[in-house]
């Protein structure tokens, strides 16, 4: 046998096909030397013609031959269930098994039998996997209580930009370590889609320090003189960015959310005041928590290997990381907006729709699949396609509303929200789901100048944050409109 | 300028030198067989990752593993460009891939693949075919030409998603396209079909001599593995169409093809290779490695060499052992070989029925063995139950060692043995029982026919006479015919014509 192709991800050899053997007769004498066996035709039958030869192999093959694609496809089946052209011509008086199989072909009506299916059961599947997100969207809200344990240590006068001391530093490094643990996370998952574990552990283990230590500089150089306690914090929330997207990336969400258990202490935090040691440890404990389960899941070992070759080039990743960095400054601004404490509640809405967010995000990637599989044109798809966009889009922003009404008593003052406050947030929500989807398409260039640009119009002007967030609604409402629509975006 | 055939680019799909097996042994065996010839290899493999089996001798100048799954690197790779083409380069692009398409689904409207071919390549070799087949336009060319009133994929429904499917498998088949041959060498792909891709690009832009060696019948592999793939038919339909289409453009186009057997001249000519240009090289043996086996073992032993794989069909095998011991009951069958990674779940396969036989106690898989010749030694009778086969070295060799052997008659089985053993229709237990039963009564004869045998194989299947015949073969390709300097594309029309070339080649006598 020459070399096998592998027109496909390399897997398991699968069984060579087995035609259906003739039915022997039982008084069959046992064949006694090493001449070829043929099989003689079907002479039971009592009274009239004996049967065709042919009419019983073609009977016998019906399933193949129904389903093959050429003549000669018959003639490879004939001649790997051992008929050798000797034999053909014996019993079945054509020349070779090109020219029976042709018979054959021709004897047989095409029929198109759909294969069978494989992969596991999708329902299932899909109440796990809301499950899944809904734990994800939790696990990006849970370290906010870090803020409300550790602000009272923070606060002290206040500082520039109309914000409480501290807050330029933290947000800086905040940023900074988000926007670089996107890049790097983006990078260890093509890794391990690559099937390559160790270098994804490899990429792990020498960007999540390094990511650590970018943010903590990052609040460092953006402290002034009194801000020491809140760059100690920064320092401690870089390292948290590190450790959980490590185990993020690894699927360790468990272990992660275990980690971060002490933080709901924080809740009696707020109606109540606490001792301050115990604001301090609280976060200290998760914190350790979290690096230690980092640090497990990368032990010495995981990154040794032979590993690292055909690797994704870094331009690849960097994109990602600007995405981040857009959608990042985005929600800041949405928290930002009035007051610190007011905006909490538009923030803690946004992080916790992230969970919905993501399982909406595979709804439409499942419901776009089946269409795919179901019609027949490029312009059935399209139809389709938008409809799903639409439903999916609207159930995330009536998830987002309902958290953001719920969250709003979360700050001090009225409790009933703003309605221009309401407006931004959703025209945020559909820039970040709509950023999020193209992304997930891989189309991430697009979102990220989108989300970018938006960003840069708010922080020159705060006042244009409805109109910023509203372009850059339109504009990604506008491309996913273009590029998702299209069957080609949507290859498996 | 290099001397005449003393470079050779070897392109090879799934074989050497990244896994084991009949071809990767001829190649190791042709490669070491001629230092003086400098090689590259050009091996087209699954994602790139594949580690190299092989110990590479020194006169492999180069190995490039060409993935089609992975990022194409190193020498042989094309150029990594992302856009598409556009305006005037796209209208030529979607013109080029509809008559490719048109020549797949509608054979009978006499469409030539050739040229579509060859202007895919042309933006295959500048990186830009990629993301031209994953382009929308592409998707829609397939769906408008298939769906087409009179052709049978119509009558399959296909789907957007067949026609995804179908466009993301042509477009990794035709990565191959892109991988670039030195200039002034031989281009010897030593299986059709994707291995050819880089020889038939090479041979059209540059004047390369294209030699075509086949060992299996690549098309029947492929009619056979797809009936296992879980595609709907739409997709089987028209994979199968370019698998059959690019095997018979490798045909016609070949400056010489040679088979390692007769018998796959059947299929080969019915793919359109012209008979002149057809010259059977089988394959050898060195009978010094291969000595005399001497007695046979106390124990009377059914032995078998090779891969354990599907295809070797050692279901028969356990059968006819079966039937074997009960007449003699102190009679063993001893497997020798690897299990290849994948193949598990067959050797287990395997494990059950001869339980379920009931003579599990007497086989045994011995695994692979570093000392082949004394696989063969420890049968009295070597065995050989393959449903495909193209000139099987573990029989000639079990020939070299003098051992009788009972073989199925598949591929160039027959041609190897003669009259020096027993050959059995494939799949039949009970016929192979009874050619087994007769010689195990029958030590004279079983003396006779490995003697025989041997001498049989010194006489005809000698390594040293097949890597000659190859020798000669590289030479008479790369004589100028001509003006032979390879340039720039006035090539296009002073490529030497095929048959003119085939003239100087001898009648085909097997070697």
């Amino acid at each position: 046998m020459s070399g096998s192709l592998w027109l496909k991800p390399p897997a398991a050899t699968p069984p060579l096909p087995a035609p259906p053997r003739p039915r022997r007769r039982p008084t069959a004498p046992a064949p006694d030397g090493t001449a070829p066996d043929t099989p003689s035709p079907d002479g039971g039958s009592p009274v009239g013609t004996a049967p065709d030869p042919l009419d019983e192999l073609a009977d016998r093959l019906d399933d193949f031959v129904a389903a093959a694609v050429h003549p000669d496809e018959v003639a490879a089946l004939l001649e790997s269930d051992g008929m050798t052209d000797d034999h053909i011509r014996l019993s079945y008086g054509r020349n070779d098994s090109f020219a029976l199989a042709e018979d054959l072909y021709a004897r047989v009506e095409r029929r198109h039998p759909a294969p069978a299916p494989t992969g596991p059961a999708a329902p299932a599947a899909s109440a796990e996997g809301l499950a899944a997100c809904l734990l994800r969207g939790l696990l990006f809200a849970l370290p906010g209580l870090a803020h409300v344990l550790a602000g009272p240590l923070l606060a002290g006068q206040p500082g520039r930009y109309g914000l409480p001391a501290g807050t330029v530093p933290l947000l800086a490094g905040a940023v900074t370590g988000w926007t670089w643990n996107q890049v790097l996370s983006h990078r260890a998952h093509t890794w391990l889609g690559l099937g390559d574990r160790p270098a994804a552990a490899r990429a792990l283990l020498t960007g999540a320090p390094a990511g650590a230590l970018a943010g903590t500089a990052a609040a460092l150089a953006a402290a002034t003189g009194g801000e020491g306690p809140a760059v100690v914090f920064a320092a401690g929330q870089a390292l948290y960015l590190a450790a959980a997207t490590v185990l993020l990336v690894l699927g360790r969400e468990r272990a992660l959310l275990t980690a971060l258990l002490p933080l709901l202490g924080a809740l009696p935090a707020l109606r109540w005041d606490l001792p301050d040691p115990l604001r301090a440890a609280l976060p200290a404990l998760s914190l350790a928590a979290a690096v230690l389960a980092a640090a497990r899941a990368l032990r010495p070992g995981t990154a040794r290997g032979a590993a690292g070759r055909g690797g994704p080039p870094l331009a690849d990743s960097v994109p990602y990381g600007l995405f981040g960095l857009g959608s990042g400054l985005l929600v800041l601004h949405t928290g930002l907006g009035t007051t610190l404490a007011a905006g909490a509640g538009t923030v803690v809405a946004l992080t916790l729709s992230m969970g919905p967010a993501e399982w909406l995000l595979h709804r439409f990637r499942r419901g776009s699949l089946t269409r795919l599989r179901t019609l027949t044109t490029a312009r059935a798809f399209r139809r389709a396609a938008t409809g799903t966009l639409v439903l999916c889009l609207g159930a995330y922003l009536t998830v987002l509303l309902l958290l953001a009404l719920a969250a709003a008593p979360l700050g001090p003052g009225d409790p009933r929200p703003d309605p221009a406050r309401l407006l931004t947030l959703l025209l945020v929500g559909t820039v970040l789901w709509l950023g999020l989807l193209l992304q997930s398409f891989g189309a991430v260039l697009g979102a990220a100048a989108v989300c970018l640009l938006a960003a840069a119009a708010q922080t020159l002007d705060p006042a244009a944050g409805a109109l910023a967030a509203g372009g850059a609604a339109a504009a990604l409402a506008v491309l996913s409109r273009v590029l998702l629509v299209r069957p080609t975006a949507h290859r498996p | 300028m290099p001397s005449r055939g003393r470079h050779v680019t070897m392109l090879t799909e799934g074989t050497y030198p990244h896994v084991h097996g009949g071809v990767s042994t001829w190649c190791d065996q042709l490669v070491r067989g001629m230092p003086d010839v400098t090689f590259e290899i050009l091996a087209l493999t699954g994602s790139g990752r594949e580690p190299v089996t092989w110990e590479l001798p020194p006169n492999i100048a180069r190995h490039t593993a060409f993935p089609l799954w992975g990022h194409p690197r190193g020498p042989a790779a094309p150029r990594r460009a992302r856009r598409s083409p556009r305006g005037r380069d796209r209208r030529r692009f979607l013109a080029a891939y509809e008559h490719v398409l048109l020549a797949l689904l509608d054979p009978d409207a006499g469409h030539d693949l050739a040229p579509g071919l060859y202007e895919l390549a042309a933006l295959a070799r500048d990186g830009r075919l990629t993301p031209a087949l994953r382009s929308e336009a592409a998707l829609r060319s397939l769906m408008w030409i298939w769906t087409m009133p009179h052709l049978p994929t119509r009558a399959a429904r296909p789907t957007v998603d067949d026609a995804l499917t179908a466009t993301d498998l042509l477009e990794h088949a035709l990565r191959p396209l892109g991988a670039r041959i030195a200039d002034g060498s031989v281009a010897h792909a030593v299986s059709s079909g994707l291995a050819t891709l880089p020889a038939l690009a090479a041979q059209h832009f540059e004047g390369v001599p294209f030699l075509l060696t086949e060992h299996g019948i690549y098309l029947r592999e492929r009619y056979l593995g797809y009936r296992t793939e879980t595609q709907r038919w739409p997709v089987k339909a028209l994979m199968l169409a370019f698998y059959r289409e690019l095997n018979s453009l490798g045909y016609r186009q070949a400056d010489l093809i040679t088979p390692c057997n007769q018998y796959n001249r059947r299929w080969e000519e019915r793919g359109g290779a012209p008979a002149d240009r057809i010259r059977t090289v089988y394959n050898g043996v060195d009978p010094a490695r291969f000595p005399e086996a001497g007695p046979e073992p106390a124990v009377p032993t059914l032995s078998w060499c090779g891969r354990i794989d599907p295809i070797k069909d050692l279901e028969t095998l356990l059968r006819a052992y079966a039937i074997n011991r009960a007449e003699l009951p102190e009679l063993r069958l001893r497997l020798f070989g690897p299990v290849p990674a994948g193949n598990e779940d067959y050797r287990t396969r395997l494990e059950k029925l001869a339980a379920e036989l009931g003579v599990a106690d007497g086989v045994t898989f011995e695994g692979r063995v570093s000392d082949v010749p004394s696989a063969y030694a420890a049968g009295s009778v070597v065995m050989l139950s393959s449903i495909s086969e193209g000139f099987p070295f573990s029989l000639i060799e079990a020939m070299s060692c003098g051992r009788a052997t009972v073989s199925t008659d598949v591929g160039g089985v027959r041609e190897a043995v003669g009259d020096t053993g027993v050959v059995v229709p494939p799949r039949e237990p009970a016929v192979m029982a009874a050619a087994v039963s007769a010689l195990l009564r029958d030590g004279a004869r079983r003396a006779e026919l490995g003697r025989r045998a041997r001498q049989r194989v010194i006489d005809e299947f000698t390594l040293h006479r097949s890597v000659d015949g190859f020798r000669r073969i590289y030479r008479e390709l790369a004589a100028p015919t001509g003006p032979a300097t390879p340039a720039e594309p006035p090539l296009r029309v002073s490529i030497p014509s095929p048959r003119r070339l085939a003239a100087r080649v001898p009648e085909g006598t097997p070697a």
